[in-house]
């Protein structure tokens, strides 16, 4: 309780930013709080210690700011929450000896509400989040099949002709796609078939047997690792690229336009990304199984086989049934990036984040499914037999 | 009021690459001015806005804030003046992977040396100023158009700036919360002191709140003329400029 008619409060020894002064009169219960010195962001008293500093009792505060030299934010932010303060106490906060921008910025701060937020913080049990991870993977694999079965639609409305595809869409893509990533191909199919090369002839000269290094490269390039490889290197470069366009276009109200002009998404976004890359895979597939046989036969040919021997013992080795089988794999592929990419950009959230989310997803769906892939293709054809 | 202008734009071409779409600028901004680029669609308001933030580097003249020209400053002086500055975009350029507290707090956490909770005083206020008080917790996907608006407006005031950029500010905006706007803008730039410089064609805006303005024109590319809006609305010499500033002359 305060006896004193001063009730002094110093904040800092070399400069007095406020002071409280309450009424010598015990029964109007009013207390006045100047303000001095220079109030700048970093240099102001929290504003729980001036709060405390006033005296409980008060139910008018009048601020006072003759002594105060200059001013910037800081000095409305403490007098804001000064104000929601009072307010909460019914305490009346007298500004009118303030200056005249201090009292409009405050005027425009307290002028709305603060929002009353209805978000609810979800209680994170065990069991919750694990229902919920339940939920979305059933979310996830409805909207994947749903996904399957509108393109599947909109191939069928293709077939038939009545699909709103643009021809030019898809040779841009055919050329994006393919013309533009030999570069990449040719430099990874050729060290897969000096890797295989190599693998092969530290095994085979044991046996003394290395010119079935071209069996090897030749069977492993064609049936195996040329599909393969080519579909990595698509998933990473392509897949990629198509979630991230469509991604963009989600955010940008691109695929709203489209929908609201009546255009179907899948038939002019997807099916051009679709069709390119199914018609440029098995292309890049052979090319990169020719480039897997060149690099296999660098190798060998350092290691004492004859170039024409490589080449001839490589003709013995591969027929078309291999060469189908492959092709084939790399059309699947094809279909599988293709979906993998543009589901993700199709579904994209609506921020810059989301969109690099889009791309991650595409590409490790898109190796997932290929592994996938390929271990059940092989399991096919042994079953076959081919 | 001091003589030396605050900003001096000199025989600037503003363009993208070598299109040139506005030449031979030449006008003069002073401290506390409220400062329009007026003009019609498409003549190159934002392209010259983009010119004096330190964005696009002119093909050709200069822009001198107090005599310093940005684009021929080391790293250390531009970055200065960059704080210095606030810029709010067209369309609120927040970033949308983070909170609007997180928005507004960034320059802070970035420049300042407060702690955490004299930064979350700070959001508050800035956020309040703007009619957005109690939204700390929001993603800008979560917000409305114009509350990006706003939003973008409370992280660009986020360090007291002395100079303020607007693109189009009230683009978007109902009357009620324009005029707010308006208000505001007035309002910390008593405050903080600081200069405004606003892209827009919203007429009430321009003559209500401006004190100074330029006049561009996509026809003859270059400025047709500049000065106080109320009085070229009265007096320019420009047919073309009484006209857009009396809407073709049609009654208010």
């Amino acid at each position: 309780m305060l006896t004193n008619n001063h009730f002094i409060h110093i904040v800092q020894e070399d400069a007095l930013l406020y002071r409280v002064e309450q009424d010598a009169d015990q029964t109007s219960a009013r207390c006045t709080l100047y303000l001095a010195g220079t109030w700048r962001l970093g240099n102001t008293p929290a504003t729980t210690e001036l709060i405390a500093a006033l005296p409980g009792q008060c139910n008018t505060i009048i601020v006072n700011t003759k002594e105060l030299e200059a001013w910037d934010s800081s000095l409305a932010i403490t007098l804001l929450q000064l104000s929601r303060q009072c307010e909460q106490q019914n305490t009346q906060l007298d500004l009118q000896q303030t200056p005249d921008g201090l009292q409009q910025l405050l005027n425009l701060a307290t002028s709305i509400p603060p929002y009353q937020s209805s978000k609810t913080n979800d209680t994170t049990s065990l069991w919750k989040t694990l229902l919920r991870v339940v939920h979305s993977v059933q979310h996830g694999a409805e909207t994947t099949f749903a996904f399957i079965g509108e393109v599947t639609l909109a191939l069928g409305a293709w077939f038939r002709g009545n699909a709103k595809t643009r021809r030019q869409d898809i040779l841009f893509f055919i050329e994006q796609s393919g013309p533009r990533a030999l570069a990449i191909v040719t430099l990874i199919a050729l060290l897969v078939g000096m890797i295989l090369a190599y693998l092969g002839s530290v095994q085979l000269r044991q046996l003394g047997a290395q010119v079935y290094v071209a069996d090897l490269v030749a069977i492993g390039m064609v049936r195996e690792m040329g599909a393969l490889m080519t579909a990595v290197i698509m998933a990473g470069r392509t897949g990629a690229a198509y979630a991230a366009q469509l991604g963009t276009m989600q955010v940008n109200e691109e695929i709203d336009a489209l929908k609201t002009m009546g255009i179907s998404t899948m038939e002019f976004l997807v099916l051009p990304r679709l069709i390119a890359l199914v018609l440029v895979m098995p292309l890049l597939c052979i090319y990169a199984d020719v480039i897997g046989i060149i690099g296999g036969a660098i190798v060998a040919t350092s290691m004492d086989v004859n170039f024409l021997q490589y080449i001839l013992q490589t003709q013995g080795a591969v027929d078309w049934v291999d060469i189908t089988t492959g092709l084939i794999k790399s059309i699947f592929f094809g279909i599988l990036i293709a979906l993998a990419g543009c589901q993700a950009g199709i579904y994209c959230g609506r921020n810059s984040d989301a969109v690099g989310m889009a791309a991650t997803n595409a590409v490790v769906r898109a190796i997932v499914y290929l592994v996938v892939a390929d271990a059940a293709f092989n399991i096919l054809y042994d079953k076959m037999g081919i | 009021m001091d003589t030396a202008p605050f900003i001096s734009v000199r025989n600037l071409n503003i363009g993208y690459g070598s299109r040139v779409v506005q030449e031979n600028l030449n006008f003069d901004i002073q401290k506390n001015d409220i400062f329009f680029i007026i003009g019609g669609s498409g003549c190159g308001k934002t392209t010259l806005l983009k010119h004096m933030i330190g964005l696009i580097a002119p093909s050709k003249g200069e822009v001198l804030y107090e005599g310093v020209n940005f684009y021929q400053s080391d790293e250390d002086t531009q970055l200065k003046l960059l704080q210095r500055w606030g810029i709010t975009y067209q369309s609120g350029a927040l970033f949308s992977s983070m909170t609007l507290a997180e928005n507004v707090a960034l320059p802070m956490q970035l420049y300042t040396d407060l702690s955490e909770a004299q930064i979350a005083e700070t959001v508050a206020y800035k956020l309040a100023l703007v009619g957005l008080a109690g939204y700390e917790a929001f993603y800008p996907s979560e917000l409305s158009g114009g509350m990006h608006k706003r939003a973008g407006l409370a992280r660009a005031i986020a360090l007291d700036p002395q100079l303020l950029f607007f693109d189009e500010p009230s683009a978007g905006l109902d009357p009620i919360s324009s005029l707010r706007l308006d208000q505001l803008i007035v309002q910390i730039c008593k405050a903080l002191n600081s200069t405004v410089i606003i892209v827009s064609h919203e007429l009430p805006s321009i003559l209500s709140i401006g004190t100074n303005s330029v006049f561009l024109d996509a026809q003859a590319k270059t400025m047709l003329d500049s000065g106080d809006p109320k009085q070229l609305l009265e007096h320019s010499e420009q047919e073309k400029v009484r006209q857009f500033l009396s809407r073709a002359g049609t009654a208010r």
